[in-house]
C-alpha cells in the first residue's frame, strides 16, 4: 500500500525575515516585485502569520504596507463613492460613520469575523488579498458592487471586486502589484443588505456558508407600509434592485444573478422560496472538514430565503440613523519603521505598562516574544500563536490613537509594536489595588487553572472600557475569541458583570 | 461546640486579653463558629490572586537564561511504515545545533499499564507525529532548520484506521511485539492481535435474561478521538547537572511522581537522581497525566552537558502528538420488561487505541468494569477490547472511557423507554443502582444518591412525562423473538412531533422553524487506578505559627491547593489564611501516585486531614505535658491552643519550634512535623475470565444531567439553553469549586457533544488547530447552568467526600442527544452533534 506523504503542518516559530516598510507605493511594490514569492506585504498579518507559521510561505522580506498614504484611511471619494484603505482594520471600518450610514452591510460581515480583538488586526483589504472563498467581507463587497484599487508596476488600475478574487488563494494581483483600497459605489438611500453565515460555533468560525442579500427599495413604499402596517412581503412592493452574493461556496464568492432576478420580479413568498432555490442552484460548493457540498447547497438556500425575509420586514423601518455616537476607530498611525529598514533587528522604543523600553527585537519575532522574552513579562501567556485562543491578549494604543484596544500579542510583529503603548495583565493593577474586574474574578470564582485568565481580563477591561454595562450577549461576543476550558465562561461572565456594576457604583 | 465550652472559651480569651496587647482574641471573633467551620464553606482559591495578576509562573514563564537549548521532535509523516535509514548527520553539522538523539540512543520501552511505547521510535513508527528524532539547539529557529536536514527513509505499510477492523484477524499488526511486552497483572493483552487488552464480564444467565425481556434491541453508537485542549500545552525543561549527576524536569504535569518513576525506569537511573518539578499548570484533563513528551526532553538533557532544554508542544503538536481521547465503537443491546425492568445487557465496546496503549489499556478495563452504566442488570455480557490503530494515542481524559460508553447507554435508555411507551426518567429511577445492589462485577453498591440525583435533575428542567403514553407503534416487530432492530416505522421522521407537544407543553418558544426539547442521562464513574495507590502528606509548622502543607497532588485548575488547605486548617485549628499548600517538587514533596481519576479530595485529602491532626496531636501533647493538663482538655482554635479546664490559651507561634518551657526551667517539644497518608487496602481483583471479584473499584461517583435543547430545523443548529448537573459528592468540601466543577464540565460536555472530533484522513489529522477544531465558545455556553449538590457520605472519604473532577462531563453528550431527540425526532448516535448531521438527518 502506498502512502501520500502528508505535509505536517507545524504552527511553529516563524523562521527570521526582514521587516520592511516602504517610503512610497513605488518602493513597495519594487519590494515586492523584487522579493517574487518570498516578499510578503503585510496588513493586519492575521493569514500572513499563521500561514508563516505553518511553512505555507517563507517569506524572507515582510513589506508594511499600512503607512503608505491613504492605507489606514476611510474618506469620502468623488461622486458620492466612499473610499475603504486596504489596510484599515475591520473594528475601524465596521465602526465608522460613513460606512454605517450607507454600507451597513459590511459592518454585519466585518463584525462576524472571528473575534473583536482579532478584528482589531484583521483588515478587509488583507481578508480580501488572501482570497479565500470564505472570507466574510466579499459577499458583502460582491454586493455592494465595491472595486479594488491597487498599485503595481504598471501603476494604479481599478479592477471590479468579482474579478479581483480568481481562485482559492488567488487574486488578479500581479507581480509587485497590491491592493490599496475598496471603492464603495454611492449607497441608494433606501438600500439595505443582511450577512448571514454558518459556523460550526455560534460566532466567529470560518463559515461553512456565507449569504450577503442586499436589496434598493422605492422610498414611498416604505413610507406605505408602515402607514398602514400591511404584510411586509407584499409584492406589489416591487424591488428596485436585488444582489445576492454567496460565501464559501465555490472557488470565490459568487454572485447569484438568477436568484436576484427572479426576486426583483417576484417578493412573494413563493417568489422568496423561487429565489433561495436559484441561489442555492448557482452555488458550486465542495466536501471539506468543515462541511460536505450537499449541506453548503441546502444552507444556501435557507439562509438566502432568511435573508431576503429579514430584509423585506426591514424595508418599512425608517432609514438606519448613523451612529456618529464615542465608538469611533480612529486610524492608528503606525510606527517610525524608517529606523529599521532593510535590516533583521529593530531598535524599537515602545513603552509598557507605563515604563518605556527600547529594545532591539528580531523582524520575525512578535510582540508576544519580546513580553515574554526580553521584559519577562510572563503573566501574558501563549496559548496558539494562530490568534485564536486569546491567552496572550494585551491593550494596544498607537500613537495618534485615543484609547487603548485589545489585540493577541501572538498577532503584532515586534518592529510593529513601534512607538506604541501597551498594557499587560502585569499593568492591570492601579497603586497594589486590583482592578475591580481582578476583584470580580476572584469574588466569582472566575479562574481555575489561571492560563486564559490574564487574556480575559485585558480583553474584559477593554470591553468595560468602551462600553461600562454591556447587556449579557455582548460580554459572551466581546469574549468570544478568548478560549477557556476549565470555567463553562458562566463565572467569568459573572464576573465582567459584578465589575460593570461596581464601576457604576463607585461612578455614582 | 456547646455553648458551655463557648462560654468557658470566651472568658480564657478574656484572661488572655489582659496579657496581651489588647487585640480581640480570634476564639472570640468565631465564638459562633461551629466544629467544621472550613468544611462545606467556599473560601476562595488560594492561589487566586497569583493567577488573576499574572504573577502565576508556569513552565514557560521560568527563566533559564541565555544557557536554555530548544528542542524539536522530528515526526514521522506517515501513521504506519518501517524506518529504513536515519541520516542526522547533516543536522548535527548546521551551526547552533548542540544535540541530536534518536531512537538507537534509547532503547527502553515505557509506559503506565503496558509498556508498549518508546521515546523515539526505533524500527517502526506507528502513527502520524511519533517522534523519531529530537534536536536541541541554541534558538528555537536553528532547532527547526536541523529538523529539515534530518533524512527519514520509511518503507510504508498498510494501516489500521478503525478498531472493529483492526481487531479482526484480516488487520495487519500494529505491534507485532506485543507478546514480550511488559504489563499489570489486570491488563490482558492477546498477543498476535491489535489487542491489548480484552475485559469480560460475565455474569447471570443470557438465554434467561433475553427471555424474560418484553424488548430486545440493539444499536451501534461511535465516538471520534477527541483532544483535551488545556490551554497551556505540554511543556517541560530538563537539565542534567554538568557532573552528569542529577537530573531535574520542570514539567507541566499532573502526573509527577509518576513522571519520576517511569522515565527513572525507562532511562535505567535511580529514582532519586531525577528531580520533577511542577509549578502551575495551566490544564490537564488527563492530558498531563503519566508520560508523553517529556522523555524526549530528559533524554535530550541527559547530551546537553549542562544546559537546560525547554520542549513545548505548539498547539498543533499538543492536538495530536501528546495524548487524546480514544475513540469508541459500541454495540449495545439490552432486554427489558413492559414495566421497565432491564433483564439483560450484552455490550461489546471496540476501543480506537491508538498507535500506543500503555495507558488506555486500563480505560477500556474501567469501561468493562463500569459497562452496564449505573444500572442493576441481573444477567451481564460485556466486552470492552482495547485495540490498536495507527491513529494517535490515546490517553487519559476526564471520564476515563466512562463519556464515551454513556454515550450509548443513555441514548440506549432512552430507546427502549420510548419503545415500550415508557417514561425515560422512571425507567432510569427504575433500574438505577441502590445501596446493596450488585454491580456487574459482583461489587455491593454504597449509599448512592443516584435516584436523588435523578429526580432532582428532572424536577429542575421541569421534565413531564409524555403528555399521552406513546402508542406501541411497531412494537410488535421488535418485541423478543422478531429480531433487535427497530422498524423504520420508529425511526427518524416516525416518532417526529414529539419536541412539538413538549415545547407546548413547557410553553417553550417551538415557534418557526425552532422546536424545543429536553433529554437526560444519568451516570456513574469509579476512580479507575491500580488497587492500591498511595496518597501522603506533610504539615509543618513555622516560626509565625502558620502552616506549610506538601503533597505530591498538582492543582490543575480543579482547586485542589485550596481543598487542603482548609482539611489542613482544620484539621489542625488553625485559619484558612494561615496555611500555605507548596506546589511539587519531588525532591520535598511527599509521594502521590497521580492527579487523576477524581481521588485527591478523596485521597491525598485523607492524608492531609491526617497529616494536620497529627501535627495537632504532636502539638497538644506537648502542652499537655508541659502544662500538666490532660489532652482531652486540650484544642486548637484559630491559631491558639486553649485549655478549656484552665482557661489558659497560647498562640501556636509561642511554641511550635521551640517547644515550651516547663516549669522547672527545661524544654519540651520542638519543632512541628505532621505526617499522614492513605492508600485503600480493600480492593480485590476480578476473575480475568467474568470479571467478578468482591470489590472491584473503591466507590463510585453517581450523578445526573438534563438539558434542554432548541433545534433549528433548517440548519440543523443545536443550541443548548440550559443544563442542570446533579451529583452525589458524598460531602461538599468546598461547594463553590464543586459548583465550578460541575459548571466546566456541563460545557466541556456540551462542547464534545457538539463540535469535537480529531478527523483523520488515513490517519493524517485533519483539523490539528483551534481554527478547524472548535471547542465552545463564551457564546457557545448555554444561558443557563444549574449545578445540584447532592450529600450521601463516602465511608472512607475525609468528611465523607468523594471526587466529582470528571463526572460533569460524562453524561452530558447523550443527555444532549436526547434532548435532540426529544425536539425533532432524530436520534444522532454517532459524536458529534453537528448542524450538519442533524440537518441531514432530517432529511432521511
Amino acid at each position: 500500500m502506498h502512502y501520500q506523504q502528508s505535509s505536517l503542518r507545524r504552527n511553529a516559530t516563524l523562521q527570521p525575515f526582514d521587516y520592511i516598510i516602504p517610503q512610497d507605493h513605488a518602493e513597495a511594490s519594487a519590494l515586492l516585485a523584487a522579493g517574487n514569492g518570498a516578499s510578503r506585504p503585510l496588513q493586519g498579518g492575521t493569514d500572513l502569520l499563521i500561514r508563516a507559521r505553518g511553512g505555507f510561505v517563507k517569506p524572507q522580506q515582510v513589506v508594511d504596507l499600512k503607512a503608505l498614504p491613504g492605507m489606514r484611511e476611510i474618506r469620502p471619494g468623488h461622486d458620492g463613492w466612499l473610499v475603504i484603505g486596504a489596510a484599515c482594520t475591520m473594528n475601524q471600518v465596521a465602526a465608522h460613520p460613513l460606512v454605517q450610514a450607507g454600507y451597513d452591510l459590511l459592518v454585519q460581515a466585518c463584525n462576524s469575523v472571528a473575534s473583536y480583538q482579532l478584528r482589531n488586526r484583521a483588515t478587509v483589504g488583507g481578508n480580501c488579498c488572501n482570497a479565500s472563498p470564505a472570507a466574510d467581507t466579499a459577499p458583502a463587497l460582491y454586493c455592494l458592487d465595491a472595486v479594488a484599487e491597487t498599485f503595481g508596476p504598471a501603476g494604479a488600475r481599478r479592477i471590479p471586486i468579482a474579478q479581483f478574487f480568481t481562485d482559492p488563494g488567488k487574486t488578479a494581483l500581479q507581480r509587485g502589484e497590491f491592493l490599496t483600497g475598496i471603492h464603495l459605489p454611492p449607497a441608494p438611500a433606501n438600500a439595505r443588505g443582511v450577512f448571514n453565515k454558518l459556523g460550526r460555533t455560534k460566532v466567529g468560525d470560518i463559515s461553512m456558508v456565507s449569504v450577503a442579500v442586499w436589496v434598493d427599495c422605492r422610498s414611498q413604499i416604505a413610507n406605505r407600509k408602515s402607514d398602514e402596517g400591511q404584510a411586509l412581503h407584499n409584492t406589489q412592493y416591487a424591488i428596485r434592485a436585488v444582489r445576492i452574493a454567496l460565501g464559501a461556496v465555490g472557488p470565490t464568492p459568487l454572485r447569484a444573478p438568477e436568484a436576484e432576478a427572479a426576486l426583483t420580479e417576484d417578493a412573494s413568498p413563493a417568489g422568496i422560496r423561487r429565489a433561495a432555490q436559484l441561489a442555492a442552484a448557482a452555488a458550486r460548493p465542495i466536501d471539506d472538514i468543515r462541511a460536505s457540498a450537499a449541506y453548503r447547497r441546502a444552507m444556501v438556500e435557507v439562509l438566502t430565503r432568511r435573508g431576503i425575509e429579514t430584509l423585506l420586514q426591514q424595508v418599512g423601518a425608517p432609514p438606519l440613523l448613523p451612529d456618529f455616537g464615542g465608538n469611533l476607530m480612529p486610524p492608528q498611525s503606525w510606527g517610525d519603521g524608517g529606523a529599521g529598514r532593510r535590516c533583521m533587528n529593530h531598535a524599537i522604543a515602545f513603552t509598557v505598562n507605563g515604563e518605556r523600553y527600547t529594545r532591539n527585537v528580531p523582524s520575525h519575532h512578535t510582540l508576544l516574544q519580546v513580553l515574554r522574552e526580553q521584559l519577562a513579562l510572563t503573566g501574558t501567556k501563549n496559548g496558539c500563536e494562530a490568534g485564536e485562543c486569546g491567552a496572550c491578549a494585551v491593550l494596544m494604543r498607537w500613537p495618534g490613537a485615543n484609547r487603548f484596544e485589545p489585540v493577541n500579542s501572538c498577532m503584532v510583529l515586534a518592529p510593529e509594536a513601534a512607538g506604541a503603548e501597551i498594557i499587560t495583565i502585569e499593568g492591570l493593577m492601579h497603586d497594589d489595588q486590583l482592578d475591580p474586574l481582578q476583584e470580580a474574578f476572584l469574588a466569582t470564582g472566575a479562574t481555575q487553572c489561571g492560563f486564559c485568565t490574564s487574556g480575559i481580563l485585558v480583553n474584559a477591561r477593554a470591553l468595560l472600557d468602551r462600553n461600562p454595562d454591556p447587556a449579557e450577549a455582548e460580554i459572551r461576543e466581546a469574549l468570544v475569541g478568548n478560549l477557556c476550558r476549565c470555567t463553562g465562561y458562566v463565572r467569568i461572565i459573572d464576573a465582567v458583570k459584578l465589575a460593570a456594576r461596581a464601576g457604576k457604583e463607585a461612578a455614582r | 461546640m456547646s455553648q458551655e465550652s463557648g462560654i468557658r472559651r470566651q472568658a480564657a480569651g478574656g484572661k488572655r486579653q489582659e496579657a496581651r496587647d489588647g487585640n480581640p482574641p480570634s476564639a472570640i471573633r468565631h465564638l459562633q463558629s461551629a466544629k467544621h467551620s472550613l468544611i462545606g464553606a467556599s473560601p476562595q482559591r488560594i492561589e487566586g490572586r497569583a493567577k488573576v495578576t499574572g504573577a502565576a509562573t508556569y513552565v514557560d514563564d521560568m527563566q533559564f537564561g541565555p544557557n536554555l537549548l530548544h528542542g524539536a521532535l522530528k515526526r514521522s509523516p506517515i501513521p504506519h511504515g518501517l524506518i529504513k535509514r536515519i541520516d542526522v548527520s547533516q543536522a548535527k553539522a548546521l551551526p547552533g545545533v548542540r544535540v541530536v538523539v534518536t531512537g538507537q540512543d534509547f532503547l527502553g520501552f515505557t509506559g503506565l499499564y503496558l509498556k508498549d511505547r518508546r521515546i523515539f521510535a526505533l524500527d517502526r513508527v506507528r502513527y502520524v507525529g511519533e517522534a523519531v528524532a529530537a534536536v536541541a539547539a541554541d534558538t528555537p529557529e536553528i532547532a527547526l532548520q536541523a529538523l529539515e536536514l534530518i533524512e527519514v527513509e520509511y518503507e510504508a505499510l498498510p494501516g489500521v484506521f478503525d478498531p472493529e477492523f483492526g481487531a479482526s484477524p484480516a488487520a495487519p499488526l500494529v505491534h507485532p511485539d506485543l507478546a514480550n511486552y511488559e504489563c499489570a497483572p489486570f491488563i490482558f493483552p492477546q498477543p498476535g492481535t491489535n489487542i491489548s487488552n480484552w475485559f469480560k464480564v460475565r455474569k447471570g444467565d443470557m438465554d434467561k435474561g433475553w427471555a424474560e425481556a418484553d424488548l430486545i434491541y440493539e444499536h451501534k453508537y461511535r465516538v471520534p478521538q477527541i483532544q483535551h485542549a488545556p490551554l497551556e500545552t505540554h511543556v517541560c525543561v530538563a537539565q542534567q547537572d554538568a557532573a552528569g549527576g542529577r537530573i531535574t524536569l520542570w514539567s507541566s504535569s499532573q502526573s509527577p511522581f509518576a513522571q519520576r518513576n517511569l522515565i527513572a525506569k525507562a532511562l535505567h537511573i535511580n529514582h532519586s537522581r531525577l528531580r520533577v518539578i511542577t509549578p502551575y499548570v495551566g490544564g490537564g484533563f488527563g492530558s498531563k497525566a503519566g508520560v508523553s513528551m517529556e522523555g524526549a526532553a530528559v533524554a535530550l538533557a541527559m547530551h546537553a552537558r549542562g544546559r537546560p532544554v525547554k520542549l513545548r508542544m505548539t498547539r498543533e503538536e499538543e492536538f495530536y502528538t501528546t495524548f487524546v481521547r480514544q475513540g469508541l465503537v459500541a454495540y449495545i443491546k439490552m432486554g427489558m420488561t413492559k414495566d421497565g425492568r432491564i433483564t439483560a445487557m450484552q455490550n461489546r465496546f471496540y476501543w480506537d487505541g491508538g498507535a500506543s496503549t500503555e495507558y488506555g489499556t486500563n480505560i477500556t478495563r474501567a469501561a468493562g468494569y463500569s459497562g452496564t452504566g449505573p444500572y442493576y442488570v441481573p444477567n451481564i455480557h460485556v466486552d470492552s477490547i482495547c485495540v490498536y490503530t495507527n491513529h494517535p494515542v490515546g490517553g487519559a481524559m476526564r471520564g476515563f472511557g466512562m463519556p464515551e460508553i454513556h454515550w450509548g447507554i443513555e441514548q440506549h435508555i432512552d430507546q427502549m423507554a420510548e419503545r415500550l411507551g415508557l417514561d425515560p426518567v422512571q425507567v432510569r429511577l427504575i433500574n438505577c443502582l441502590k445501596e446493596g445492589d450488585e454491580t456487574l462485577t459482583g461489587m455491593i453498591m454504597h449509599p448512592t444518591g443516584l435516584s436523588q440525583c435523578v429526580q432532582k435533575a428532572a424536577a429542575a428542567i421541569g421534565w413531564t412525562s409524555p403528555p399521552t403514553p406513546l402508542p406501541l407503534r411497531g412494537t410488535q416487530a421488535v418485541l423478543r423473538g422478531e429480531g433487535s432492530q427497530a422498524p423504520p416505522s420508529l425511526r427518524g421522521k416516525g416518532a417526529r412531533g414529539l419536541g412539538d407537544s413538549a415545547g407546548k407543553g413547557d410553553g417553550g418558544s417551538g415557534s418557526g422553524h425552532k422546536r424545543r426539547g429536553k433529554g437526560l442521562a444519568a451516570m456513574w464513574k469509579a476512580p479507575a487506578m491500580p488497587p492500591n495507590p498511595g496518597s501522603s502528606a506533610t504539615v509543618r509548622l513555622n516560626e509565625d505559627g502558620t502552616a506549610t502543607v506538601s503533597i505530591g497532588g498538582v492543582d490543575i485548575g480543579q482547586g485542589a491547593l485550596t481543598a487542603m488547605a482548609q482539611f489542613a486548617a482544620e484539621g489542625l485549628g488553625v485559619k484558612i489564611e494561615d496555611v500555605r499548600v507548596n506546589t511539587v517538587d519531588t525532591d520535598y514533596s511527599p509521594y502521590e501516585w497521580q492527579t487523576v481519576a477524581s481521588r485527591l479530595t478523596w485521597s491525598m485529602g485523607n492524608a492531609v486531614l491526617q497529616a494536620a491532626e497529627n501535627a495537632r496531636t504532636q502539638i497538644l501533647q506537648t502542652v499537655a505535658e508541659a502544662w500538666g493538663e490532660d489532652v482531652n482538655d486540650l484544642d486548637i482554635i484559630d491559631g491558639e491552643v486553649v485549655s478549656y479546664r484552665t482557661e489558659e490559651a497560647r498562640p501556636l507561634r509561642d511554641l511550635v519550634i521551640y517547644g515550651l518551657q516547663r516549669p522547672d526551667g527545661t524544654w519540651i517539644g520542638g519543632p512541628i512535623v505532621g505526617q499522614g497518608k492513605f492508600m485503600p487496602e480493600y480492593v480485590t481483583p476480578l476473575n480475568p475470565q467474568t470479571g467478578q471479584g468482591p470489590r472491584a473499584v473503591v466507590h463510585f461517583t453517581t450523578g445526573c444531567q438534563a438539558v434542554e435543547v432548541e433545534v433549528d430545523e433548517e440548519t440543523g443548529e443545536v443550541q443548548v439553553l440550559k443544563i442542570v448537573s446533579a451529583y452525589d459528592v458524598g460531602r461538599a468540601i468546598n461547594p463553590d469549586m464543586v459548583r465550578a466543577q460541575m459548571e466546566g464540565g456541563a460545557v466541556q460536555g456540551m462542547s464534545t457533544a457538539l463540535l469535537e472530533g480529531i478527523i483523520l484522513q488515513s490517519g493524517v489529522p485533519k483539523n490539528p488547530n483551534f481554527t478547524d477544531y472548535r471547542i465552545a465558545t463564551a457564546v457557545d455556553a448555554p444561558l443557563e447552568l444549574e449545578s445540584i449538590i447532592v450529600e450521601v457520605p463516602q465511608d472512607d472519604g475525609p468528611f465523607g467526600a468523594r471526587g466529582i473532577g470528571e463526572h460533569p462531563m460524562v453524561p452530558t453528550a447523550p443527555a444532549i442527544a436526547n434532548a435532540v431527540y426529544n425536539a425533532i425526532g432524530v436520534r444522532i448516535d454517532s459524536l458529534p452533534i453537528t448542524s450538519e448531521k442533524v440537518w441531514a438527518a432530517l432529511q432521511a
